[in-house]
């Protein structure tokens, strides 16, 4: 039942019959009747809506019909007062897509945007404003258009055209304007709804990202504030850009989403972009159909770019960026917000997860230096009184003597074994101390050995082997170890490095196959004389009695120059 | 008759070097300390002719201690026994002007070897080792100017430049101080402030010597991880 029938309703129950004249005014009262109805309903559809895209479209669709027009539309400016969007209604498809780009808000459009008031035309090509349709556009003659007020500023506009002749009235116009007024407060609520609804997401991810970071390495940081933009922006990649210094090449330290594993670790030159100016400082987005260039075009095409800097400390850690695909609607101002925000907030968060991740690792420095402190302190001291007292056994129990020297070459083993542990478990900074770079390799290349490979320092390696010869005999080690895990089969390998003030010594010991004629092996060998002789040494490869084989790598050290 | 004095905390040490010397012809015990303080007034009253002693003891740093033995008693030798290996013990027994260093081995009869060879004048600490050393730490202290921000503590001013140079020429503080016109005392301070500045008389440090390759530094800047 609706209220046009009531009210004929009420008529009709009224005993006599209406004059002419009464059904006359009756008419026109049942008509704007009507049209008041119609508003009501349009209202309704408009403010019972909460997204901001479709209480958009619900307008357009409602003022067209309202008025009962041909074509309708809404455009809204951005701040610059330039037409942002445009949406058409009554116009098919394909004719929408032929006309491109939307119109820029010249002519009589642009005139009630800019004039504030509403226009009425029985003909637009009469009007002086008029720039004409654009192009592809059906003939228009019938326009009228009521700009979209919110809280003082102009938001945008209502259009509603005919083909025809067939002018709009003044009654239209109130009815449009209505409409308007209702469509502002929509509007508004919608955008409200929609900025709150963001805030929200955007602390739900950041309570998000501060609990991960908690858990997570310092290494996953990254990765954690990109995965959580995925999702926050709507974004197809997220990337987090570092760089050396403003000026100098991006690196795509993480990325995630389409096309990330492509995109991360990839580098981009520093070129005017929103990327390198969000390194620099400045938040950005790109503007559409700009002429600028767009980092990762070739695995997003004419995608649409949000960055932002990464300030962690006080310190410009990072740039963070994200990209929309072009079948997406490009990042406005307010995603460009929304990531300033996010950044702000996760620069703190990361901070702390920094620090934190600091707090361990000096923990860890502080916890292998107690450990090594407790096996000098305490069981190399214990070893060796306890091997002193057994020698010392030896002397009124000769009959032991054999037994006795085999134990204490065993606890002499251990106390060699427990002071490369004390070197290994202390700190190092600065320039690679010679032991340090030798273990380094051996625990490298050890690791596709069935054991790792023993080692024993004898003399003051540090002191001694430096400089050139240093780095000949890591690269001699690297080689003849690899040559034994590549060739000999070997199950152990024993490494014995000397250095005294007239020699030094690398002695690489297998229990392998035994040298074959095998030709890459023989090169390898060419090689490692060739570093010998450079010093003045040599190098020799001999099969051991025991089986396998012995590579000794020997040259002479020269005295330093006494000052 | 060689007369020896022991310098270690750990009395399972001392019992076991003791052994070891007692059972050898011509050498004795003639007393033993587990703290510097100890060492101090005992050295004095025996007249030993070799201290043999750890670099790191509870109660002070066994570096200084030998340097004040060689300046005091000239005539009494110092062999540092440590655990440490050969570099880091290397550097200890320059530093401290000792007359040799013996690894805590068991096996090879190093000690008693070492400790014959200068009873009878010979110092083990080469000239050559000796200048080693002192390139190591004159590298080791530009470094970490170079690395640090805060340099101003790791800086070594001009004296103890001067003071590191001549030590490790071997001269005993009371040397230094004739050779360079400044008191015993004040070289002593010196001294002191070098061993501080290069991270030797931290007990907390893993190794005398580690302290010093391996100061105690903050973690790895964070460009190092991206």
């Amino acid at each position: 039942m609706t209220p046009s029938s009531d009210f004929r309703d009420l008529y009709a129950s009224d005993a006599h019959t209406p004059s002419r004249a009464e059904m006359a005014r009756s008419n026109h009262f049942l008509t704007a009747d009507h049209g008041l109805l119609n508003l009501l309903q349009a209202s309704q559809l408009v403010t019972g809506e909460l997204d901001v895209d479709q209480v958009l479209f619900n307008l357009a669709e409602a003022a067209r019909t309202l008025v009962d027009a041909h074509f309708g539309a809404l455009g809204v400016v951005d701040d610059k007062g330039e037409m942002e969007r445009f949406i058409h209604v009554g116009m098919p498809p394909e004719l929408v897509e032929q006309m491109g780009h939307p119109p820029r808000g010249l002519g009589v459009l642009g005139a009630v945007l800019s004039g504030g008031a509403p226009i009425r035309l029985r003909n637009l090509a009469d009007d002086p404003r008029s720039v004409g349709p654009p192009l592809g556009h059906p003939a228009i003659q019938a326009f009228l258009g009521v700009p979209i007020t919110i809280r003082g500023s102009v938001y945008g506009a209502l259009y509603v055209t005919n083909p025809s002749k067939k002018a709009f009235t003044a009654h239209d116009e109130a009815l449009i304007k209505a409409l308007a007024a209702t469509a502002a407060t929509a509007i508004d609520n919608a955008r409200l709804y929609e900025s709150s609804r963001r805030s929200q997401e955007l602390s739900a991810a950041l309570g998000d990202v501060a609990g991960k970071l908690l858990n997570v390495g310092s290494t996953e940081v990254f990765g954690v504030l990109a995965e959580s933009l995925v999702s926050l922006t709507g974004a197809q990649l997220v990337s987090v850009v570092v760089s050396e210094a403003v000026g100098s090449e991006l690196y795509v330290d993480t990325a995630r989403g389409v096309r990330a594993a492509r995109i991360e670790g990839s580098s981009v030159p520093w070129m005017d972009c929103v990327l390198s100016r969000a390194m620099d400082g400045e938040p950005g987005i790109t503007t559409e159909g700009g002429e600028e260039p767009v980092p990762f075009a070739d695995d997003i095409p004419s995608a649409s770019m949000v960055a932002v800097p990464l300030v962690v400390d006080g310190d410009r850690v990072a740039a963070l960026c994200a990209t929309r695909s072009a079948d997406e609607s490009p990042f406005t101002q307010d995603d460009l917000a929304l990531l300033s925000e996010f950044a702000a907030q996760a620069g703190l968060a990361v901070a702390l997860a920094w620090a934190r991740a600091d707090k361990q690792r000096l923990e860890i420095v502080e916890d292998r230096a107690r450990i090594a402190q407790d096996l000098h302190d305490h069981v190399i001291q214990r070893l060796f009184g306890t091997g002193l007292g057994l020698e010392a056994l030896a002397s009124p129990h000769p009959q032991l003597t054999d037994s006795i020297e085999t134990h204490v070459t065993q606890i002499d083993a251990a106390i060699a074994d427990i002071r490369t542990a004390i070197f290994t478990l202390q700190t190092r900074t600065g320039a690679e101390a010679t032991r340090h770079r030798l273990l380094r390799i051996l625990a490298e290349l050890s690791g596709t050995l069935p054991t790792p490979a023993q080692v024993t320092f004898t003399g003051p390696i540090d002191l001694i082997i430096v400089g050139p010869l240093a780095d000949d005999m890591a690269a001699v080690l690297r080689e003849t170890l690899s040559n034994v895990v590549r060739h000999a089969d070997a199950r152990t390998v024993e490494v014995a490095i000397t250095a005294n003030s007239h020699t030094v010594e690398l002695k690489v010991d297998d229990d392998g196959i035994g040298l074959s004629p095998d030709s890459s092996r023989r090169s390898g060998i060419e090689n490692l004389s060739a570093r010998a002789r450079g010093h003045g040494g040599d190098f020799t490869v001999s099969a051991r009695s025991s089986g396998g084989t012995r590579a000794l790598w020997r040259v002479p050290v020269d005295a330093p120059e006494l000052p | 008759m060689i007369r020896l004095f022991l310098v270690d905390d750990h009395e399972v040490v001392r019992c076991g070097i003791a052994a070891l010397i007692d059972a050898e012809p011509g050498m004795e015990v003639v007393g033993e300390s587990d703290t510097v303080r100890g060492a101090l007034v005992r050295i004095a009253v025996t007249r030993p002719d070799i201290v043999v002693l750890d670099v790191q003891l509870p109660d002070g740093n066994g570096i200084e201690l030998c340097r004040h033995i060689c300046s005091n008693h000239p005539e009494t030798a110092c062999l540092i026994l440590t655990a440490y290996d050969d570099d880091a013990a290397s550097v200890a027994a320059v530093v401290a002007g000792a007359s040799g260093y013996v690894l805590k081995n068991i096996r090879g009869r190093h000690l008693i070897e070492s400790i014959l060879r200068v009873s009878e004048g010979e110092n083990l600490v080469t000239r050559d080792l000796a200048h080693r050393v002192h390139s190591s730490l004159s590298a080791k202290a530009a470094q970490s100017q170079e690395q640090s921000t805060d340099s101003a503590h790791l800086e070594l001013t001009l004296r103890e430049t001067q003071v590191l140079r001549l030590i490790t020429e071997g001269l005993t503080n009371r040397q230094i101080g004739a050779r360079l016109d400044l008191r015993e005392k004040t070289v002593k301070n010196y001294v002191s402030g070098l061993l501080a500045k290069l991270g030797m008389d931290r007990r907390t440090q893993v190794a005398v010597y580690g302290a010093m390759m391996t100061t105690e530094t903050p973690p790895p800047s964070r460009e190092a991880e991206h």
